[in-house]
């Protein structure tokens, strides 16, 4: 292809693009006939300085006119001149109300006092606490890091996806597991971001934790339908974490000691109101727990841990500029080495990312971030065994730079729009192995390297007294492009030819434009209904022949051969508060349609030197339900009962016959319910029960001889169900008693912990054992099914100073 | 490949002793009722007749008594071979009839050791005359068609006989452990043609006298090889020792010879079918657990199981430590 026809095609696709931007700006602004300022300013936490993201900015009289604050805790709000009452509020702290008198533009920055210094705090939402009624947004929760830290964890390891799954339409991916799919969708059609940069592969030591540290987390957002235009580049959902930014003010040390691993951060002030720098870190060390007991077993010599380092530093030059750097470091070493010697392997994998942010105030009504992000994911294994040696090498790598505005012309607008661009490349299993004086390379395999550009505007306003509208578009472009060798094959599937590209030469690209919609409708003081429709594309892919996320797992981008994921979303709800907004109750309904999804043929077998892509197969996914949730906020019982009816099926000409198939994932019924309790000033309680449909998997039904060993031969795909699924935590935090309500010197909590309160024998896999052999007449076969974890207690010292 | 796998083994043992308190319990499963299949195990090499055997599928938890050998063999097929010229008429032979010359290749269908084979006299087998004035034997070089017709079904499948690559040599390699001198690996110096989409798969057997060892010929547990990393190259590998599947594996001893032994080593070449479907069979069979998926076997059988393949053997003999 020559390239001028295709950068014709792009500009033509720009030109159509901000054609279409300039008609959305010239329909929502207004003349403006009465006088009208801007108040603005940021919220900020009092004690530490930290941004409040998402708190919400009203007029007390009619707190259905507002606005909240953004990612960088900028809020601003454009009225008509004249004096009024202001509120602000946020979840887990004080609100204030300020009398305003709007005679010209107004900056005013906002600090809000914590409800109390406990750690462990129960949260309790302040004065507008209908923001889950009033706002456009559908299928979105927030979960605060101190919410997460009452309830129980499995091995005392607070864990921000795994309290994220007891959400109705949030599934976990397995026993223990931190990775989850929501609403039908794979694994990897979650985005998860964190300060911006795309984390890959969120688990460690197979997805039993996740990556992120909760003592470096200020905030978790998940959006599950309804994707506003300002993300995209996956399917299901959006998973936005921002770090903390570290307390401006002075200098703490918060950290834990729990049975397997321990965490510190320290975080303070560089210059004081200006800058802040925070750091922390956390390791396991069940390896060196577990070592005095595998000596002298056939375990000796295994070695394993994982550690995280998170870093952040802000400083702000003045009130319209302020710079963020922030990075996170994981890694998951597995070392083997046997002990006679002759066999070695040592195995690293895991995530970096770095992010630096510019944040610029053009004006009181114009914000905008300027972000650079590097991302990556490695993976590799060294191993020798005797003359044989081997290595091998694979991963993910981005560079990617981000522009995005926050735009607040009129009262009644809150815009956002904004490009996005990555470069990609994607390194398959490269593989390098000796053999005596044999060398086997897989070097001339290929690399793979893309652009990826989004460029998005979005709109919220209010149509009438009762209809809020969120309205925007996205229009992507991802091209690959060389170097690159594409291998031809024969009708024997044998090698026959090779493609060249050059550098920077297109192998192929694609398109994709993506409205979506949500909106609000008011029914009552405290009800409304809201829908919403979002259109996605899906550029990149990872592919999983397992049950959980594996660190082996492959990135693969679109290409020739693979066509982008394409899925679109119509959700419906329902959301009614009680008893002055004690009692959050919603239903929500979604169908799904996904196209051009992938999975491994049937009869796939990994082989190094062979691209992955020609393994795959394509189909489609379709996955509808209905989310039930009631929400208890105040009082000293606070929690959540969430229940999910899904139906998730796959279609694929060439798997289980061209037979519609469950997926993996397909869960009938999943309940969760969450409560906790804070008994006396120093005993708070908590406890988890969850249920589950039974995991559906693929079992051989029958088997065969051949060469005289037992052969599988399976049934339908995905056409058994495991036992379902319950267990049931419990955890009882102590923390010393506070008279008043100042900060002390040195504080402290005690977390006890049970997981599967009940030891309930959860099916982690099963499996047939087969004894004897066809033909002496001993043949014996049983089921057997694995379980994880028994009843685990667990305690934690977490420590603040 | 093998060595990688280990280290997840190792990797899966980590997560054993960190969860220590996983358990096993014997479940019932409710299985649906699969449909019976007819499964072709067949084989044809140069100079040798074809040998076929037809088996059926049983259900894993069934009314089907596994035990029950007869059970599992399918008699009274109408079986014809074509090579593309002629067609042939298979016959059924039982075990009990079958002539000495042919005892081990049978043996090596059935995975039994050729000495009990007359264990197993009700057993039959489908080949072309061998008693007859003109025998049939497998030419390199031909395809080979077969279709079967039993129980109202008909069977059919296609097999090329690729001409044999003899190794260049075999010779024995020293354990790395210089004190372990009883051990040895079995190496071959092998020089592949110049096209991709060679495919081998290899047996071993050995005798030893002295050990009290006599084995038939157990193909390697990773028994077959693609020639993708070394097309057109002569190189020297290691081939593990075969076994039968059910040995498990002896972390000092497996893929070792034993100074002594003699060895044959059966290097024959196959297409891509056969290739398909050993690399499929052995793949499935080694994985299993809560990271792995299920892996449809990939036969070259239309209307049933298994496998018809052509195998260009060749035979070379080695007596390790000598």
């Amino acid at each position: 292809m020559i390239s001028g026809a295709c950068a014709g095609q792009f500009l033509s696709f720009m030109k159509a693009f901000f054609a279409g931007l300039l008609v959305f700006f010239w329909v929502i602004v207004p003349a403006q006939a009465q006088s009208r300022y801007t108040l603005s300013g940021y919220l900020k936490d009092a004690g530490s300085g930290e941004d409040l993201i998402g708190a919400s900015v009203f007029l007390v009289d009619d707190p259905g006119r507002g606005t909240v604050a953004n990612l960088y805790g900028f809020y601003s709000i454009t009225l008509p001149a004249g004096d009024y009452k202001v509120g602000f509020s946020y979840i887990g702290y004080e609100s204030q109300e300020l009398l305003v008198s709007l005679q010209s533009d107004l900056r005013q920055n906002v600090s809000l006092k914590r409800n109390s210094i406990l750690i462990n705090e129960l949260v309790v939402k302040a004065d507008r606490t209908d923001e889950n009624v009033q706002s456009t947004s559908m299928g979105k929760t927030e979960l605060s890091v101190e919410q997460i830290k009452t309830m129980p964890a499995i091995f005392g390891e607070v864990d921000i996806l795994k309290s994220l799954q007891l959400l109705p339409g949030v599934q976990s991916a397995g026993e223990g597991n931190s990775g989850f799919y929501v609403r039908g969708g794979g694994a990897d059609q979650n985005l998860i971001l964190l300060d911006e940069a795309v984390v890959y592969n969120t688990g460690h030591l197979f997805g039993f934790f996740s990556v992120f540290n909760s003592d470096a987390i200020k905030n978790t957002t998940l959006i599950k339908g309804g994707m506003p235009a300002q993300y995209g580049g996956r399917l299901s959902s959006v998973l936005d974490i921002a770090m903390k930014d570290g307390n401006n003010q002075e200098w703490h040390a918060t950290g834990g000691v729990g049975i397997i691993s321990s965490r510190l951060t320290l975080e303070g002030p560089l210059v004081k109101d200006k800058s802040s720098l925070m750091v922390s870190g956390r390791r396991t060390y069940a390896d060196l727990l577990a070592r005095p007991f595998i000596k002298g077993t056939e375990f000796e010599g295994n070695g394993y841990f994982f550690y995280d380092l998170n870093a952040k530093l802000n400083y702000r030059f003045s009130d319209k500029d302020r710079l963020y750097a922030s990075g996170y470091f994981g890694r998951d070493v597995f070392e083997f080495v046997s002990p006679d010697n002759d066999f070695n392997a040592r195995i690293p994998w895991g995530n970096r990312t770095g992010t630096v942010r510019w944040n610029h105030l053009f004006n009181d009504q114009l914000f905008s971030n300027l972000s650079l992000v590097y991302n990556d994911y490695q993976f590799e294994v060294g191993s020798t065994f005797e003359d044989f040696s081997f290595t091998l090498f694979s991963g993910v790598r981005d560079y990617n730079a981000k522009l995005d505005f926050d735009f607040f012309p009129v009262e009644n607008h809150s815009m956002k729009f904004g490009a996005n661009y990555t470069f990609h490349r994607f390194s398959p299993y490269s593989a390098n192995a000796t053999d005596g004086t044999a060398e086997f390379s897989t070097d001339s395999l290929n690399q793979k390297f893309a652009h990826e550009l989004a460029l998005y505007i979005q709109d919220e306003f209010n149509v009438g007294s009762r209809m809020r509208v969120n309205i925007g578009l996205r229009g992507t472009w991802f091209q690959q492009v060389g170097p690159y060798n594409q291998v031809v094959f024969d009708e024997r599937e044998i090698p026959e030819d090779t493609l060249r590209y050059a550098r920077g030469e297109k192998v192929r690209d694609y398109y994709g434009l993506e409205p979506r919609l949500s909106m609000r409708y008011t029914l009552g003081a405290h009800s409304s209904l809201k829908a919403g429709l979002a259109y996605t594309n899906q550029f990149i892919h990872l592919v999983t022949s397992s049950t959980s996320t594996l660190p082996t797992d492959l990135w693969v981008p679109s290409s020739g051969i693979v066509e982008p994921q394409r899925g679109i979303q119509y959700s419906l709800g329902y959301f009614q508060n009680l008893l002055d907004n004690d009692i959050e109750t919603s239903v929500e309904i979604y169908y799904k349609d996904l196209r051009n999804q992938i999975e491994f043929e049937d009869s796939y077998v990994p082989e190094l030197g062979r691209d992955i892509e020609e393994s795959f197969v394509f189909g489609r996914g379709r996955s509808y339900g209905a989310e039930f949730l009631v929400r208890k906020n105040k009082g000293p019982l606070t929690g959540w009962i969430g229940y999910t009816l899904s139906y998730t099926w796959r279609y694929f000409d060439e798997l289980n016959g061209g037979e519609r198939f469950p997926a993996r994932f397909d869960r009938r019924h999943d309940l969760s319910a969450v409560a906790t309790w804070k008994v006396s000033s120093r005993w708070t309680v908590s406890s988890i029960f969850v249920y589950g449909t039974g995991q559906a998997t693929t079992v051989p039904l029958s088997f065969y001889l051949i060469e005289g060993n037992l052969v599988n031969e399976y049934g339908p795909r995905n056409g058994y169900r495991l036992a379902p699924y319950h267990r049931m935590d419990f955890s009882a935090t102590y923390s010393p008693d506070k008279r008043d309500d100042r900060p002390r010197a040195f504080d402290w909590d005690l977390n006890f912990s049970v997981y599967n309160l009940y030891n309930r024998r959860n099916p982690f896999f099963i499996y047939y054992d087969i004894e004897g052999d066809a033909f002496s007449e001993t043949l014996d076969i049983s089921a057997k099914q694995v379980s994880l974890f028994p009843v685990i207690p667990s305690i934690t010292w977490n420590f603040r100073f | 490949m093998k060595k990688t796998h280990n280290a997840f083994a190792a990797l899966l043992l980590v997560l054993a002793v960190l969860f220590m308190g996983s358990c096993e319990t014997d479940i019932t499963v409710d299985l649906p009722q699969a449909e019976q299949k007819i499964v072709v195990e067949g084989t044809i090499e140069p100079g040798m007749p074809p040998f076929i055997l037809l088996t059926r599928s049983a259900p894993f938890f069934g009314s089907f008594d596994p035990n029950n050998l007869s059970d599992f063999f399918v008699r009274g097929a109408d079986i014809r071979l074509s090579d593309g010229t002629t067609e042939y008429a298979l016959i059924e032979l039982c075990l009990s009839e079958l002539p000495i010359e042919y005892q081990a290749l049978a043996a090596e269908l059935l995975g039994v050791s050729t000495d009990s084979l007359s264990t197993f006299p009700e057993i039959c087998l489908y080949t072309v005359d061998l008693f007859g004035g003109s025998l049939v034997l497998g030419q390199p070089g031909k395809t080979y068609r077969l279709t079967i017709s039993v129980e109202g079904e008909t069977l059919t499948s296609t097999t090329y006989l690729p001409f044999p690559v003899a190794p260049d040599s075999i010779f024995a390699r020293p354990h790395p452990d210089p004190a372990v001198d009883s051990l040895f690996r079995l190496s071959i110096r092998f020089s592949d043609p110049d096209t991709l989409g060679n495919y081998y798969r290899y047996w071993t057997r050995r005798y030893n006298a002295a050990r009290d060892v006599d084995e038939p010929f157990y193909p390697g547990v990773s028994s077959v090889i693609d020639d993708l990393f070394f097309n057109g190259q002569t190189v020297d590998f290691s081939l593990d020792r075969g076994q039968p599947r059910s040995a498990g594996f002896d972390q000092d001893t497996y893929g070792f010879f034993w100074a002594g032994d003699t060895v044959v080593l059966k290097l024959a070449s196959i297409d891509k079918p056969v290739y398909d479907f050993w690399s499929t069979l052995e793949f499935d069979a080694g994985s299993g657990g809560p990271f792995s998926s299920s892996t449809v076997i990939a036969s070259n059988v239309d209307g049933g199981l298994g496998v018809f393949g052509g195998y260009g053997a060749s035979y070379d003999t080695l007596i390790i430590g000598e």
